[in-house]
């Protein structure tokens, strides 16, 4: 009885902690289930923002008068930018029978969704985005997705759209559990970003049967689940590291010993920011060579160490070093090579966090990629309304591609994240 | 692999005048895991032995030693490990971060504080209220956790920038703007310079000032539990509860300080990485826990309380730093390292509690 009345204190008493902690904020967003809301960025422009309570006979027209080309997210840069898409190539037979190094093994997540024949397409009611509930599942709490969330809702706002927006943790069933939680509740689309390319088959069929459309963001599915959803928005993962291979490769006179730092195993990442730059390496700049590739996470001390010994094993081998994140990777592989005087070391990352850019403008790397979270966030926003209203919606929507080196790195600042 | 810290004099013989493996793997276990790794690291690389690679591998366990001294206090005392000590390190870094525009000292002092109020609850809680010392200190994780992620919107904090948005909702940051309304007026540039340098700043012939703190923090921790009368006390709550407390021993304020200088070495570690990172967030110091844990059971010391002491928990640190320096030497991936890591820890765990129960003591 004693004990079990301890309990009931401690709980109590915990209880009692995130009350006061409540009490004593001046506001503060309560979470829930959902991601916190984030804070609302500064759109230069002046939408023009909607009562979702539009006429529905209007509703189409006012949505259609809705211009959002202009806006731009908390970075100062435009939300709504699209990349042309590159051209497809012809996939191969068996894809994944192919050596580590052909660019064309990895078509399948290279080029998801360019040529993929849909299942019956869910038609749009074509009566206007306004006021439409829409439901976002994001991937992680990492700040990126902050920001990400922050452009959804700049352009959601513009819209007059209900947005939610959910987070998994990371964590693939509970993601899951989301996606049946959305679909319980009805809304008008559903927006993933995926958290596993194999498992996304069923996530999007599953919304598919529901009779709800979807839109894939941020982390391209497999090529099989793109016959279920609408269109697919994103960073041309490939892309970028195709282009930030050859700048470095051209920096380096095309040879090099090459090391990389990956995103985590399984996801599109993992494979576009390593195998990459090493199909282009085969395939364009033979004396390229990989050395290493290890993934440690995404913090500096892991990365720092595995850094630091690289640098003891391949001595003055090692030239070059790819990192697949520009914050934390970077800071740890930057402050390991300033340790061991490896200033000559060259080093590109992804992203273009505000840990990235200072890295770029005090030399520690040489390039970055340019990669706008809050445009991944708003470019789906963007694909929702033209769906509903009625206009063309292609099957695949990329982030531009561009590289940041210390010549133009003040044009991207200050950073989303 | 453990040696009592009551065992003044060092005997290896056993009862028929042999000196037994079981003897010797019970105190020297960690040490001759390193002996072997000292051997397999010198075929990883001829620079395996030199100044710098070692300065590396010490380095990169600096913050994990810090961690691990402070966790073995609350194993020692027989509560098993302090699932709090990622959030403390994350919300010292935090606060560390916030406190920097006041100077290093103020960033240290504001940092160690928060960390000594965490363990103080969680003493609290777990020394008078008996809860279970891992459920409460996972709890508090959680709220810690929510009470950053609320406090920053799930942002992070760079020290060279003032987060205008972040002061006007939350917890922390409105508190800290209404008692210092000039808070937003204070010049961070230099003392952010100075705040990230921390993780920065080498001694004679490149020695890290992480490294040497953890040293310190090593060399205090053992005096306190091996020299101290807190030590001997801290040992007999450990070995047994209720005993301690029959022999007159205030075993609830045993097992609150306890709790306190776990907190307090998780914020030292916080502060270091968040200057490491150059940036405070919510996910820093993720791992630690279970990181310091497998340390503290890698040099010997039980779970079940009142055995082992600080040498073997830093001989478990630096082989831990050992695994991963050789492993990647050879150019092994990070699933076999994990692998080959798991299958390390086993042996080592199992030689352990094989040579304890033969040597007659408890296998826990």
């Amino acid at each position: 009885m004693k004990k079990s009345m301890r309990t009931v204190f401690a709980i109590l008493l915990c209880l009692v902690m995130v009350f006061a902690f409540a009490a004593c904020s001046n506001g503060g967003n309560s979470g829930g289930s959902s991601a916190p809301a984030p804070a609302p960025a500064p759109a230069e422009e002046d939408a023009d923002i909607p009562a979702a309570s539009a006429d529905t006979e209007d509703n189409l027209a006012k949505s259609k008068a809705i211009d959002i080309s202009g806006l731009k997210g908390s970075d100062g840069q435009l939300l709504l930018i699209y990349g042309n898409a590159r051209p497809v190539p012809e996939r191969p037979a068996d894809p994944k029978s192919l050596p580590d190094d052909d660019p064309l093994k990895y078509w399948d997540i290279e080029y998801a969704g360019r040529t993929t024949q849909k299942a019956d397409p869910i038609v749009s009611p074509a009566d206007g985005i306004i006021g439409k509930k829409i439901i976002m599942i994001g991937q992680s709490e990492h700040p990126y997705w902050g920001a990400v969330f922050n452009g959804a809702t700049i352009a959601a706002n513009a819209y007059g759209i209900e947005l939610t927006t959910w987070n998994p943790n990371g964590d693939l069933n509970q993601q899951n559990q989301l996606i049946d939680k959305a679909i319980q509740e009805k809304p008008d689309m559903i927006m993933l970003a995926t958290l596993d390319a194999e498992a996304s088959v069923q996530q999007f069929k599953k919304i598919y049967d529901a009779d709800i459309p979807s839109v894939a963001f941020n982390m391209f599915p497999s090529d099989e689940a793109m016959r279920y959803v609408t269109a697919i928005t994103g960073p041309d993962d490939f892309g970028q590291f195709r282009l930030l291979a050859k700048t470095v490769a051209d920096k380096v006179g095309g040879k090099a010993g090459v090391a990389y730092v990956t995103h985590l195993p399984g996801g599109s990442p993992y494979f576009a920011r390593a195998y990459g730059p090493i199909s282009t390496y085969a395939q364009d700049y033979p004396d390229m060579k990989t050395l290493d590739l290890q993934s440690p996470g995404f913090e500096a001390p892991k990365t720092k160490q595995v850094v630091a010994d690289w640098i003891t094993k391949f001595g003055d081998q090692l030239n070059v070093i790819i990192l697949s994140d520009d914050s934390a990777q970077s800071e740890g592989a930057a402050q390991a090579v300033k340790e061991a005087g490896r200033d000559d070391i060259i080093m590109v990352a992804a992203g273009n966090s505000k840990i990235g850019m200072d890295l770029v403008k005090s030399g520690g790397l040489y390039a970055i990629t340019y990669q706008s979270a809050e445009a991944d966030g708003a470019i789906p926003i963007k694909v929702a309304a033209d769906y509903f209203n009625g206009e063309k919606v292609e099957n695949a929507y990329y982030l531009p591609q561009a590289i940041i080196t210390k010549d133009n790195v003040e044009q991207y600042e200050p950073a989303a994240w | 692999m453990s040696s009592d810290n009551s065992a003044s004099v060092v005997t290896l013989k056993s009862n028929t005048g042999k000196v037994s493996f079981n003897t010797i793997a019970n105190r020297f276990g960690v040490f001759l895991m390193i002996a072997v790794l000292l051997v397999v690291g010198a075929f990883a690389s001829p620079r395996f032995f030199s100044g710098a690679n070692w300065l590396n591998i010490l380095s990169a366990v600096s913050i994990l030693g810090m961690v691990a001294v402070g966790v073995s206090f609350v194993i020692y005392c027989g509560k098993y490990g302090d699932m709090s000590v990622p959030m403390v390190m994350a919300l010292s870094g935090v606060i560390s971060v916030e406190f920097m525009r006041y100077g290093i000292v103020p960033s240290f002092l504001g940092a160690v504080a928060v960390g000594a109020v965490i363990g103080l609850i969680n003493g609290i809680v777990i020394g008078k209220l008996k809860v279970n010392a891992i459920i409460w200190t996972l709890a508090m994780n959680f709220i810690l956790e929510g009470l950053i992620r609320w406090s920053y919107h799930g942002t992070q904090i760079y020290p060279d920038m003032a987060t205008a948005v972040t002061y006007k909702t939350g917890f922390l940051l409105p508190l800290m703007a209404k008692l210092d309304p000039n808070i937003m007026n204070i010049d961070l540039t230099m003392r952010a310079e100075n705040f990230n340098a921390l993780a920065q700043t080498y001694f004679a012939g490149g020695i890290p000032l992480m490294l040497v703190v953890m040293v310190i923090i090593m060399i205090i921790g053992y005096f306190i539990q091996s020299k101290s009368s807190y030590g001997n006390k801290l040992k007999v709550v450990g070995s047994n509860y209720d005993v301690g407390n029959m022999s007159g021993i205030r075993a609830t304020t045993i097992v609150m300080l306890a709790f306190m200088i776990s907190s307090i070495c998780a914020s030292f570690a916080g502060v270091f990485i968040t200057s490491v990172n150059k940036v405070g967030a919510f996910y820093v110091g993720a791992g630690y826990d279970f990181q310091a844990v497998t340390a503290i059971i890698l040099g010997g010391m039980s779970l079940s309380g009142g055995r082992g002491n600080i040498i073997g928990v830093a001989g478990g640190v630096i082989m831990l730093g050992l695994i991963t320096n050789i492993l990647n030497l050879f150019g092994v991936g990070t699933f076999t390292q994990k692998m080959i890591s798991g299958a390390i820890f086993i042996v080592v765990v199992a030689v352990n509690a094989n040579s304890l129960r033969k040597l007659g003591k408890d296998d826990a």
